[in-house]
């Protein structure tokens, strides 16, 4: 099996043009995501997928590989696939391009299950909540999952519901996936649907289509880091804060 | 009664499960709403339905056998320690009717549910082999108890598919606000093969932490069919004094309007 680990990084953005070429500590966010995704053990290529050749630019500069994608791409999931066309592999991860202390480990745990059962199509990660004031805020979204660890819902509205005081666990989806090669093309070509335009997630597409997705709880302990997304330069200060509380810089 | 069986071949037969406990109201289901009690104003219904080969009532007490068996009712006594209704109703379909296809759950504390509503749940076990169980839900507008915990919300697959039941609102109205939401009426049709394998499963997770039942059976990977209705009828479910007073003023009225002393 032939693990490529692909970051969809777009230039555009209204908050942060050029997002991906934000130096962090010195180093550009697309080089950290970069690196850290080629430290997973069963990654075996990482390309970067862009719609901007500035970034095609500092990518081949650092070492790394890029592919050009259409700017017309409507999300990761839709780069991703257009990339794959160009690229040789069986599996395809999305890392994503914003956050860039992604734990490799959370990489290799989310590809396990895809090597373990070759009829799987696609997988995710999950972890526990241990934050009250996540519970009841929309941008966390939180997971449910069958006997199997299969995803049955994602919701940004606080599931399970406590109804009865029985103590239970509560996990938030962390947005990191892999695809087999064939259900990334079939998934960029699905129609969108109703649940996944109410609530804003585009995993939901998978579920009410009916096919499987795997979430597998990641045992990563530092979620606040390596789960760190950056939509704008004061996130660039936090973690660059965090990187120096963490001694990592 | 056997009018959906025959054309399909398939056994189906309706299970009344009833307990005498409850939280808030002792023997809730022998309440009497104008010279009836609660559970055999689901029974009539139910027999109106004209959808079952057999219709039977499982409880847990010889208070309520007794008196299903006055009005003409078949009866299975129950162990007490099951946690919900689809497990007593597991233990009466195996030890009764161990040769059904098809059961259905009909609650014993829902005294004005639609009889026209029920063959909705049997029909798509008898039509197709794709579904493992089936429900009902209507669409809720706005405006109704949509944000109580006591309105159970679906989210449904563009195929009827229950994706996930919830007491939370779901789904989040993030970017459409005017979605009508799809509203849970708990009448329930298993195939007799899942409704014991649900049984031999014991509660799980989900639906210990939202007590809702139909979870476990989610849990399991069960196809469960949503079928919408437009059909409506008055939502009095016997839980509380404030309910029987709501349910004796209901009957009452309908008493009046008809002129009909049942």
């Amino acid at each position: 099996m032939r693990v490529v680990g692909v970051i969809p990084a777009r230039y555009p953005s209204t908050r942060m043009p050029g997002k991906p070429l934000a130096p962090i500590l010195g180093k550009s966010m697309v080089q950290r995501v970069f690196e850290q995704t080629s430290c997973a053990q069963y990654v075996d290529d990482v390309y970067v997928a862009t719609d901007d050749e500035r970034i095609v630019h500092a990518v081949t500069s650092f070492g790394g590989r890029a592919v050009m994608t259409s700017s017309e791409c409507a999300s990761g999931t839709d780069r991703i696939a257009e990339a794959s066309a160009s690229i040789d592999g069986d599996i395809f991860v999305n890392v994503q391009g914003d956050q860039p202390f992604i734990d490799p480990l959370m990489i290799d745990e989310c590809v396990q299950p895809m090597l373990d059962d070759p009829d799987l199509p696609m997988s995710t990660l999950i972890h526990p909540i241990h934050r009250p004031e996540d519970l009841s805020d929309p941008g966390v979204v939180k997971a449910v999952t069958d006997l199997h660890g299969n995803g049955m819902y994602f919701s940004r509205s606080l599931i399970p519901a406590p109804h009865n005081d029985v103590a239970h666990t509560v996990y938030e989806h962390v947005g990191l996936y892999a695809y087999r090669r064939d259900f990334l093309i079939t998934l960029a070509g699905l129609p969108q649907t109703l649940l996944e335009r109410v609530e804003g997630l585009e995993q939901l597409r998978v579920i009410e289509h009916g096919y499987r997705l795997r979430c597998v709880v990641t045992a990563c302990k530092d979620n606040e880091l390596s789960g760190f997304s950056i939509d704008t330069p004061a996130d660039v200060k936090r973690g660059e804060a965090m990187l120096k509380e963490r001694g990592l810089e | 009664m056997n009018r959906l069986g025959t054309t399909t071949g398939l056994k189906s037969v309706a299970i009344i499960p009833a307990r005498i406990g409850s939280e808030e109201v002792h023997a809730k289901v022998l309440t009497d709403l104008g010279g009836k009690t609660v559970i055999e104003h689901v029974y009539d219904r139910v027999v109106e339905s004209n959808a079952f080969d057999d219709i039977l009532i499982a409880a847990d007490d010889n208070l309520i056998i007794d008196a299903a068996q006055a009005f003409g009712a078949g009866t299975y006594l129950t162990r007490g320690d099951h946690i919900c209704g689809t497990d007593r109703c597991a233990e009466a379909a195996r030890e009764v009717f161990p040769d059904a296809d098809v059961v259905v759950n009909i609650q014993a504390d829902e005294p004005f549910i639609n009889p026209k509503m029920i063959p909705l749940v049997v029909t798509p076990l008898q039509n197709s082999d794709e579904w493992d169980m089936t429900t009902l839900c209507c669409l809720s507008p706005e405006g109704s108890n949509r944000e109580s915990p006591f309105t159970v919300k679906i989210v449904r697959a563009p195929n009827g598919r229950a994706i996930y039941f919830s007491r939370s609102m779901i789904p989040f109205p993030r970017y459409e606000e005017n979605t009508s939401y799809v509203q849970h009426i708990g009448i329930y049709g298993y195939r007799m093969q899942q409704l014991q394998r649900f049984a031999n499963n014991g509660p799980s997770a989900l639906e210990l932490a939202e007590g809702l039942e139909q979870l476990r059976a989610l849990e399991l990977e069960m196809r469960i069919k949503v079928e919408e209705t437009q059909l409506d009828y008055p939502r009095v479910s016997i839980d509380t004094q404030d309910d029987i007073d709501r349910a004796q003023k209901l009957v009452a009225e309908t008493q009046r309007k008809t002129g009909a002393n049942s």
